[in-house]
């Protein structure tokens, strides 16, 4: 489920709870690893690593809807087809749309309360 | 008392380690009993060495491995995992790859991004149920279904000729599917005398046999008459081929067949091995000293081997006109198996029919023989011939009721030695 919220810096934040049967840590340990991979994504694309590029967008496609994070997937598919097609424009709109979307999206316990160790 | 009810043991083949966690999330949680355990390759290399290994219910298999992509993927590792359910779990929402995994044998095709605990925990429990029920219906048809074995004392005797004619008659009279699959290393003459004209013979099966399912299976296969034939390779080809895997083709025949009809030739060494499936063994020979000779030794070498001495029967042709048919009551005591049928000289009839590369005649006594030892297979009452019933025939007619001949004396026979014995 998605809540937003307005933050204190003005823009608006994306509260995610876990999914049916994943553990809150599980999915927050998620959404760190694709922050994680953010700047290898970046690296990948200015070396022209399409392989690189592919792989990393086919798994978020697999994965983000499942974690709770519909638009990784949708984004993830973006990233998949630019890398396949080649298309550096693109692959470099993708990566600044989902780094900030990592940015304003924090997973909350089912109780919708934002921890303090996520 | 029974013992710890059975966890299902899921190999996941899968290279993105965060979707790796979430299936073992998926499956931890499900707090269903008796659950499930897991474990996890990451290429198909390893998830081949793991399924070696054994043990595993069922595989969830990524498409998009390091070491291999698309359906190759599937084939592949479907190939190494005989008799274990693979469902595919791909990011790619295709249709089209989804039907072609189904129709080559996979259970499910789930998409990665809509699928969930729910989905995934009962599609695993309905594949392994649906995976178990085919299991035990194969187990039931393959009590139902009859492999008959149809060897030579010797060469000459009409080994061929008699298994093409006995699957026609199997396969008119039980009207249900008979394959005939020749076997014959040496001659192969199935081919020619049913008139097949395919490529593909028992040994791309015996190649393939890990591959093996219905699809495959009927491109191999030529329709004849309603039978379905599979051809030999041919001299010098067919000696290499490996019995372990015409066993395993005989075994996958058996689940599609009523009854699958061999024709093995003279019997050799190597028939023994192909033996292990067949129900019933019919033993060729001909009249002739030499052939009955070669027919005692090789009852003793089939009942010395794995074959009981009931499953095993006597068909005597009669391919020279010119030699003295030994009484049935006589051969029977001398070879301690029951004699089936005496097949009668019909030189001219079987000429003809080589030529035209027919069956021999439905008219023809030998015909109505072969129709006779396939009654006798499926456990039917031999079929009374015209003549059969004198009481009826002399009530009608007035004649006094004739003495019955002996069969062994009413033999016809007639024109030329035939070629079409094998």
């Amino acid at each position: 489920m998605l809540h937003e919220q307005g933050a204190a810096n003005g823009k608006a934040r994306i509260l995610v709870q876990p999914p049916d049967g994943l553990p809150y840590k599980v999915v927050a340990a998620y959404l760190e690893n694709c922050r994680k991979g953010l700047q290898p994504l970046k690296d990948a694309i200015g070396r022209a690593d399409y392989e690189f590029a592919g792989v990393y967008g086919h798994h978020m496609k697999g994965c983000g809807a499942a974690y709770g994070f519909p638009q990784l997937t949708e984004t993830g598919a973006s990233i998949e087809q630019a890398a396949r097609i080649r298309n550096d424009a693109d692959l470099r709109s993708c990566a600044a749309a989902l780094e900030e979307h990592l940015a304003s999206v924090e997973v909350v316990g089912r109780d919708g309360i934002l921890r303090a160790d996520c | 008392m029974n013992g710890p009810p059975h966890r299902l043991h899921v190999l996941l083949v899968e290279d993105d380690p965060d979707y790796a966690t979430l299936v073992q999330q998926w499956l931890d949680g499900t707090g269903d009993d008796p659950g499930f355990v897991l474990s996890w390759t990451d290429s198909l290399s390893s998830a081949v060495s793991r399924l070696a290994r054994g043990g595993i219910d069922i595989v969830l298999l990524d498409l998009s491995l390091p070491d291999s992509q698309g359906i190759g993927t599937f084939l592949t590792l479907r190939s190494r995992s005989s008799g274990i359910p693979v469902i595919v779990l791909s990011s790619a929402d295709s249709e089209p790859m989804a039907l072609q995994t189904i129709r080559q044998g996979g259970e499910d095709y789930l998409v990665k991004s809509t699928c969930t605990r729910e989905l995934l925990v009962r599609n695993i429990s309905h594949a392994v149920a649906r995976h178990q029920r085919q299991t035990e219906t194969h187990a039931a048809g393959d009590a139902q279904n009859k492999v008959l074995a149809v060897i030579g004392a010797k060469g000459g005797t009409g080994t061929t000729t008699v298994a093409c004619t006995l699957a026609a008659e199997l396969r008119s009279q039980c009207d249900a599917a008979v394959l005939l699959a020749d076997l014959d290393p040496d001659a192969g003459l199935i081919g020619f005398l049913m008139g097949v004209g395919s490529r593909f013979s028992i040994l791309d099966a015996a190649q393939n046999v890990e591959r093996l399912d219905s699809t495959f299976w009927e491109s191999l296969v030529t329709e004849v008459g309603g039978l379905h034939v599979i051809r030999s390779p041919g001299l010098g080809v067919a000696g290499y081929m490996d019995p372990a895997s015409v066993l395993k083709v005989i075994h996958f025949a058996r689940r599609l067949y009523r009854w699958t009809v061999l024709d093995l030739g003279r019997l050799r060494n190597s028939s023994l091995a192909l033996l292990d499936n067949a129900t019933e063994v019919v033993l060729v020979t001909t009249d002739s000293i030499a052939s009955l000779h070669e027919a005692k030794n090789a009852i003793e070498v089939l009942c010395g081997s794995a074959v009981d001495r009931e499953r095993v029967r006597l068909l005597v042709n009669h391919v020279d006109e010119a030699t003295e048919p030994l009484p049935t009551s006589d051969l029977a005591k001398l070879f301690g198996v029951e004699v089936c049928a005496r097949l009668p000289y019909e030189g001219a009839a079987l000429s003809s029919a080589l030529v035209e590369r027919k069956l021999p005649a439905e008219s023809s006594a030998f015909r109505s023989n072969v129709k006779g030892v396939a009654r006798k297979l499926m456990g039917l009452e031999e079929i009374k011939r015209r003549g059969a019933i004198p009481g009826l025939v002399s009530f009608l007619t007035g004649a006094k009721r004739r003495k019955p001949v002996p069969r062994e004396t009413t033999i016809a026979s007639s024109g030329a030695s035939s070629g079409l014995n094998a």
